[in-house]
């Protein structure tokens, strides 16, 4: 380790040598463009282009020159501009635009500041603007559709939506696949982001081109998304803003239900059923439900209700304020400070989010000093109840007057045979508190202008405590309760989690002019991390005493092995490099190197080394020629990267330990049995190897923009958890086996067709990959990676196919793709063997975003559409054996019916079209049981296409005009209207059962997308307000 | 120069980060280490998860195929559908291979434990992993042996031949049989670890020598003279010791009520800690012919059992017909004589069975002996085992009725009797025995969509995803015809 250190070191003395001259002096100053200071601008001195420089984030420079000296000062998409120095020693220069767009500078990996055109790879940067167009309640919906590759999946409806955020498709079957998320240079995760009150963010960067995240080494494997938050305001003046929404949501839509039969069985009606099976309605007075404590019925009329199980839910909110006062700037010092306060209440009473967050951040320049600090501090209570109740309330024939039975608990519920949702939402309770502090220093020293050395430091600290309990029930002791089994033993559990997660990077950037054309920049640097994490939990059955929910009031405690008492801990450390070598500002190289220690494998194997090379090439400044006012702007980029992962070995995970066995300890005697899913002991990190090329073109002065993205990436070494023979005496095993490729391209078009009083920006992006596993272990076809509750389906990930893949029971047909039936029984013939019934990538997406202004009004739309993939709706299978589904009512249920477009086997491999062959028998019993048998033993019912046509925002802005408000004080007074998920166009196959989004949680990581499962709430989408204000 | 000592200040305190010690963290403080689990943390374990496949997946399949259990048609749809009619998948009680053989990695594991101080654990190890392997081989016919439980070393082990198997099973029992007579002062004493025989080396071998009996007898149907050979010299073994299980060979760790795990596994299909029916008792019921069997309406005699066995509604058993939508209303649930408590033991093998098994070994002229006083025995040993009262006046009763009492076809009263007395117990034995010899030859549901049961199982979706390159390829069709190696 020393010898590198050494090597480091000499480097260091190597390029901090500076020869000094007499008569030379340092000339400082700033540069700006009309919008204020431009940072990253290079000033050098003309004819000795070893002296130069860089202007730092607020646009100041200070280099050597003499008298008579001329300094060049030249910024991407500006027009150079030269300075004669003189006697003075301040020279402030403001640059003309050459043109539009291309101006930006974005913050890159480690913080570092790069224009955009030397940028070796793609990306993408979303502003603030447009994150907070639409007032969402986070900013990670606040990016949904506004970035190609970026696939954003809202994984879980409820009070705290779950997001999925993948950038270019997965890397890994079992391993993790999300973007890395960096808040202010130190890496952190999806919920904290998520918890950032959009506001206070300033940019978000995409880094799509995996050579962008080399630098992050394995925590940057699936890119990296850079979140940068305020620092304050440009004018160096005090300004406070106030922001202040309110959102109003209800649920989207519901499962389109037959309407023609009403509660019971077998064709009669019956007032406890949990069915749909009844007779047909006929708007009669019938009996619904249990009796009531008189022993007297309901009587309502047996007709349907209109989305009567709408009637569960009410009406949500989502309120947000937050008050922001930020002041001075980087070299004066400046300091911001933001305060936003959150409360949600869900469309299911009672599940409701409190959450205040207090950020602050202040820095200031002394010298060559600059200090940095931020802290986030947020507090969150969630309470809410289980997802699970929706089964329940699904399992409601259409006559029942849902919102009658609020209350009415589980005694006088409409069915005997489950609990009531109203019980399950009022006694079935979990609540989670968290507390959360992030704080961050830079620390940044000036050695010279070429050297700068540079420290990032941040702990976060997450402190959870979570409480959950249910009550119990135990049912009426009546004939209508006799058979049933409804119990439920009260239980509580309580746990406390505390996490600690400490980063430092240690940088040292070098920034040389090595001839006048070619400069040269380089980053050196360490990293060290540390994560921990102690839970602790208590709980139990039984409680004494009721609606006391402590530890000391249950009766009979969980055993030990069934409650938490654990602690991880992991460290890694990393050495890396990056040089930049530019040829005339049009042809950039950079290289990276980075070599990961991390506890987490065994020492044989706990160092990797990984490089990555990426090329940027301008034309358009290269060739004079070729620049034109309608085309003014190409750029190409190549990249080849390699990065080691070991993100699916956690702390422990190949330590090789027993396990407790059912119900130990009994009494004094306790037993260990050995651990029937290890992971491989001589594990090596997966290696994705990625190949990137990009493409950006403007025209018309940057009026009309391309972009374009082609990778490739292939993973060797899976780390994969497979399941192993049982006869081995495993479940499974962890170990690397297997290869994934995906390839894929995003494409963007940028257009702003209308650039005057009257401004059209519209953007439309495309992204496809496909992903295909190359092999996994040997011996081996398959890897599941999820099942679920509907029979005879699952998410496998399958030699030569796309991944992840549905693989089920389906339909045998014959080779005109009629399905075959039994003759005898009438039943379709079903697949003896699981077939591909579909995949869960969808063959592209495509996201739609506009925005037109007038004046001081802005109107702004997203939508995006995704389509040609699949997923398997638990919903659906629900509606199937319960009779709620339409086509097990709409040709009748007399009787069965002629399988629409079938063939029987009328002689050994003779198919014949089936005219009179009836299937479901010739009663409603035996439709019935067609449904709730065969029906559902076919998973192929349940697959159903997944395309989605969403309009993600909807929203209209009006800014007061400066005139009418000055005189009260304000700089800003803007009010907005908004929708967010106001409609979403399905296809016929999926009559509403499911948001196919949801469609992404299962398996290990989340990696087995495909299955919407039954717990989950169904789609909402919400309207409302805001108001912001400036002074 | 004052700057560059910084740097170096700062690189040197990094370099000190780095030495090998800061990775060097990565031993679990939240479980136990492998080294420190010896075969005396093993064994309890062991037993106790292994019996849970037994009691509740095994049963269950035994039960619901030889036609003691149904569904409550009167309020769940669908019951049972697969194994009414008779369709079977790879993943149709996969269960049973997936987990039977991961338990049984635990016996491996004290066999294979790395110390001569525990003759005693290892002998009763070596015991279990005969008694389960058997039920592997009966269910499946060839499987994974000899290349079996090496656990990360070979997780595609190669199949063997399912009568090679049998052969090594008995070779495992005079294995253990050995290292208990040679066990000296070195050897570990078993106490409470031992959770069927508390630590008692002579039950244990009374134990082994009936699980001879149970694995010769199996293959008593083959009449090559190889195999009879063979089962002449090892009946005769298991006559020179001449001691058999005298006692319900139950495991229990302690069950209590204290926790749902704690619960006994059979006991917790039906009932929680708090005494209430699962959603599993609500559903299971008597089916027909079991009533019909029970209540005399077969056979003209009342079995006191019946009470016992199931719940009685209206004095008798209500049961529905196997694959019928329709029954009687109420109908009748398993009974107080099999959901006993929740302290009751998880049933490797009753002594029933036992007396059935040296009844069928003396009938058939193995060993010596009144088959009748041993079948009388075995009947009387199921009264006990389900608290039915004196067996007398049934054993008189049935006297003269053929294929029920000592009269008739003595391996047809014998297969009969064990299908009572496994009922609900392990009834999985009943349903081998009844491919094994075609009795008692009860119906199938009115849905089968096959003309007779099958032989045995498809291997399960786990080995076709996992050992594909190794699993045979065996045929739906095939398992109708062809059985492990005792049955063609």
């Amino acid at each position: 380790m020393r010898s590198k250190f050494k090597w480091i070191f000499t480097l260091l003395l190597a390029f901090t040598m500076q020869f000094s001259f007499a008569q030379e002096k340092t000339v400082t100053g700033m540069v700006s463009d009309a919008s204020g200071p431009i940072p990253g601008a290079n000033v050098v001195v003309k004819g000795a282009t070893s002296r130069s420089t860089q202007t730092d984030v607020d646009g100041k420079y200070s280099i050597k020159a003499k008298q008579g000296e001329v300094l060049l000062v030249s910024f991407i998409g500006y027009n150079d501009s030269s300075i004669n120095v003189g006697a003075a020693n301040s020279y402030n220069v403001k640059l003309s635009t050459e043109s539009v767009q291309l101006i930006d500078v974005v913050v890159t990996a480690l913080g570092k500041l790069k224009n955009k055109s030397s940028i070796t790879y793609q990306s993408d940067q979303i502003g603030t603007k447009e994150l907070t167009q639409a007032g969402a309640p986070s900013a990670i919906q606040g990016l949904i559709g506004k970035v190609s590759g970026l696939q954003i999946s809202t994984t879980s409806n409820g009070v705290n939506q779950g997001s999925r955020i993948v950038i270019n498709g997965p890397r890994s079957i079992s391993g993790n696949n999300q973007a890395l998320i960096v808040i202010d240079n130190a890496i952190s995760n999806a919920t904290i982001f998520g918890s950032l009150p959009p506001e206070i963010i300033e940019s978000v960067n995409v880094i799509k081109g995996a050579q962008g995240a080399a630098l992050y080494g394995s925590d940057g494997v699936n890119g990296v998304i850079i979140v940068t938050t305020k620092r304050g305001t440009t004018g160096g003046k005090m300004s406070v803003s106030v922001s202040s929404s309110i959102d109003f949501q209800e649920v989207n839509y519901l499962p389109e239900r037959q309407t023609r039969y009403g509660q019971g069985w077998f064709g009669e009606q019956i007032a406890i059923e949990n069915g749909s099976w009844g007779a047909q309605l006929d708007g009669s007075l019938q009996p619904v439900g249990l009796p009531l404590a008189d022993g007297s019925f309901r009587l309502r009329p047996y007709s349907a209700i209109e989305d009567n199980i709408g009637q569960f839910f009410q009406k949500g909110t989502i309120q947000q304020k937050s008050i922001s006062v930020s002041g001075g700037t980087l070299a004066d010092g400046y300091a911001s400070l933001t305060i936003g306060r959150q409360d949600r209440e869900f469309v299911v009473k009672g599940d409701e989010l409190y959450r205040t967050n207090f950020s602050f951040k202040g820095g200031k320049s002394v010298g060559k000093w600059f200090v940095e600090g931020d802290v986030q501090y947020y507090n969150q209570k969630q309470e809410n109840t289980t997802a699970g109740l929706y089964a329940q309330l699904l399992q409601t024939a259409v006559n029942i007057p849902v919102g009658e039975f609020d209350g009415s608990g589980n005694n006088q519920h409409w069915t005997v045979y489950y609990r009531s949702p109203s019980w399950t939402r009022d006694n079935v309770r979990g609540t989670t508190g968290t507390d959360f502090m992030s704080g961050t220093s830079t620390l940044q020293y000036k050695f010279n202008n070429h050297i700068t050395a540079k420290w990032v430091g941040n702990v976060r600290l997450n402190s959870t405590y979570f409480e959950s309990h249910t009550n119990a029930f135990t049912a009426a002791e009546d004939i209508y309760n006799a058979f049933s089994n409804r119990i439920v033993i009260s239980n509580m559990t309580s746990s406390t989690s505390t996490q600690r997660n400490i980063y430092s990077d240690i940088l040292v950037d070098f920034d040389y002019d090595l001839t006048k054309d070619i400069s040269f920049s380089a980053t050196v640097g360490n990293n060290i991390q540390d994560a921990y994490v102690r839970t602790n939990q208590v709980g139990g059955s039984e409680l004494d005493v009721d609606g006391w929910y402590n530890f000391n009031n249950v009766l009979e405690p969980s055993l030990a092995s069934g409650v938490n008492n654990t602690s991880f801990r992991s460290r890694r450390y990393s050495y890396f490099a990056s040089a930049d070598f530019a040829y005339k500002k049009y042809l950039t190289l950079n290289i990276t190197g980075r070599n990961d220690y991390t506890s987490t494998l065994s020492s044989d194997n706990n160092s990797f080394f990984y490089p990555s090379a990426g090329l940027s090439f301008v034309p358009t400044k290269a060739f004079a020629g070729m620049k034109s006012e309608t085309f003014n702007f190409a750029k190409l980029t190549l990249g080849w990267t390699k990065v080691g992962n070991t993100s699916s070995v956690g702390a422990y995970q190949i330590d090789d330990i027993g396990v407790v066995p059912t119900g130990y300890p009994f009494g004094d005697l306790a037993s260990y049995i050995g651990n029937q899913n290890p992971t491989a002991v001589d594990i090596k990190p997966e290696f994705v190897t990625t190949i990137d090329f990009g493409l950006t073109l403007g025209f018309l002065k940057d009026r009309l923009t391309f972009d374009a993205q082609y990778f490739n990436q292939t993973t060797t070494d899976l780390i994969t958890s497979a399941t192993a023979s049982s006869a081995s005496g495993l479940n499974s095993a962890t170990g690397n086996i297997g290869e994934l490729e995906t390839k894929g391209y995003n494409l963007d078009l940028g257009f702003k067709p209308f650039d005057g009083k009257f401004k059209w920006d519209g953007k439309i992006n495309l992204s496809h990959y496909k992903t295909i596993v190359n092999s996994v272990a040997p011996g081996v076809d398959e890897v599941n990676l999820a099942t679920s509750a509907v029979q005879n389906v699952g998410i496998f990930a399958v030699v030569g196919e796309e991944f992840p893949l549905i693989k089920g029971v389906g339909y045998i047909r014959d080779d005109a793709g009629n399905v075959v039936i039994d003759a005898a029984t009438g039943n379709p013939l079903k697949t003896s063997e699981f077939i591909k019934l579909g995949k869960s990538t969808p063959d592209y997406i495509l996201g739609f975003s506009n925005s037109f202004s007038y004046k001081g009004f802005k109107l702004t739309a997203v939508c995006d559409y995704r389509t040609g993939h699949q997923f398997l709706s638990e919903v659906k299978d629900q509606l199937a054996w319960t009779g709620n589904l339409i086509e097990s009512a709409e040709n009748g249920r007399a009787g069965g019916f002629i399988y629409p477009n079938s063939v029987y086997e009328s002689a050994p491999g003779v198919y014949t079209q089936n005219t009179n062959i009836v299937t479901g028998g010739n009663s409603y019993t035996s439709y019935q049981t067609y449904f709730s048998d065969e029906y559902r033993a076919t998973g192929e019912n349940f697959v159903i296409d997944a395309t989605a046509f969403k309009v993600r925002e909807l929203a209209l802005n009006y800014s007061l005009p400066k005139t009418y408000i000055e005189k009260t004080g304000l700089s800003e007074l803007s009010f907005g209207v908004n929708a967010r998920n106001p409609f979403m166009v399905l296809p016929k196959g999926n009559r509403n059962y499911a948001d196919p989004e949801t469609a992404g949680n299962a398996g290990p990581n989340g990696n087995g997308a495909g299955i919407a499962t039954i717990g989950q709430y169904p789609n909402t989408r919400t309207f409302g307000f805001t108001i912001n204000a400036k002074f | 120069m004052i700057k560059y000592k910084y740097i170096t200040i700062a690189l040197l305190s990094l370099s000190l980060f780095s030495c090998d010690s800061f990775l060097d963290i990565n031993e679990s403080p939240n479980n136990i280490q492998v080294e420190d689990i010896t075969p005396r943390l093993l064994l309890p374990g062991s037993m106790s998860n292994i019996v849970r496949v037994q009691s509740r997946t095994m049963n269950q399949l035994g039960n619901i195929y030889m036609q003691n259990w149904g569904g409550d048609v009167n309020n769940f749809t669908g019951a049972n559908t697969d194994e009414y009619t008779l369709s079977i998948d790879n993943t149709f009680y996969s269960g049973i291979w997936d987990g039977l053989y991961p338990a049984l990695g635990n016996f491996q594991r004290i066999i294979n434990y790395d110390s001569e101080n525990y003759d005693n654990h290892k002998a009763m190890a070596l015991i279990m992993k005969s008694f389960y392997m058997q039920y592997l081989v009966d269910l499946y016919g060839d499987c994974p042996y000899t290349e079996a439980w090496l656990f990360q070393e070979n997780v595609t082990p190669a199949y063997d031949d399912d009568k090679e198997i049998y052969r090594a099973l008995i070779t495992n029992i005079d294995d253990a049989i050995a290292l208990f007579y040679g066990a000296n002062a070195d050897d570990n004493v078993v106490a409470a670890e031992d959770v069927m025989f508390g630590g008692n080396a002579n039950k244990w071998l009374r134990f082994a020598n009936t699980l001879k009996i149970r694995i010769l007898l199996r293959q008593s149907e083959l009449t090559d003279g190889d195999t009879q050979t063979y089962l002449t010299d090892e009946f005769a073994k298991v006559q020179a010791f001449g001691q058999f299980l005298d006692e319900n060979a139950g495991i229990n760790p302690g069950y209590s009520a204290d926790a749902a795990a704690q619960l006994p596994p059979f006991y917790s299909l039906f009932r929680t800690t708090t005494a209430a029916g699962t959603s599993y008792d609500s559903f299971v019921r008597a089916t027909a012919y079991i009533s019909d069997f029970l209540n005399g309406t077969v056979n003209t005699v009342i079995d006191p059992r019946r009470g016992r066995l199931y719940t009685l509604e209206g004095g008798v058993i209500a049961g529905a017909i196997q694959g019928e939508t329709t029954g009687p209303d109420p109908m009748s649930a398993v009974g107080p004589g099999l959901i006993i408590g929740n302290t009751q033991d998880a049933s490797v093998m009753t002594l029933a069975e036992g007396q059935f098994l040296l009844a069928e070994a003396i009938e058939k002229g193995y060993l010596t002996g009144d088959a009748q006083t041993e079948f009388e025995a075995g009947i009387t040993a199921s009264f006990t085992y389900l608290g039915a009262g004196s067996a007398a006046g049934y054993i008189g009763a049935i006297a003269t009725v053929d294929g029920l009492g000592w009269s008739g076809d003595h391996i047809e009263s014998i297969m009969t009797q064990k299908w009572l007395a496994t009922n609900g117990i392990n009834a999985i034995e009943s349903w081998i025995d009844y491919t094994r010899t075609g009795f008692p030859n009860v119906p199938l549901a009115t849905t089968a969509t096959n003309t007779k049961r099958p032989y045995r199982l498809l291997y399960p979706t786990s080995e076709y995803v996992a050992n594909s390159a190794n699993v045979p390829n065996l045929l739906l069709a095939q398992i109708f015809v062809e059985g492990p190696f005792w049955k063609n």
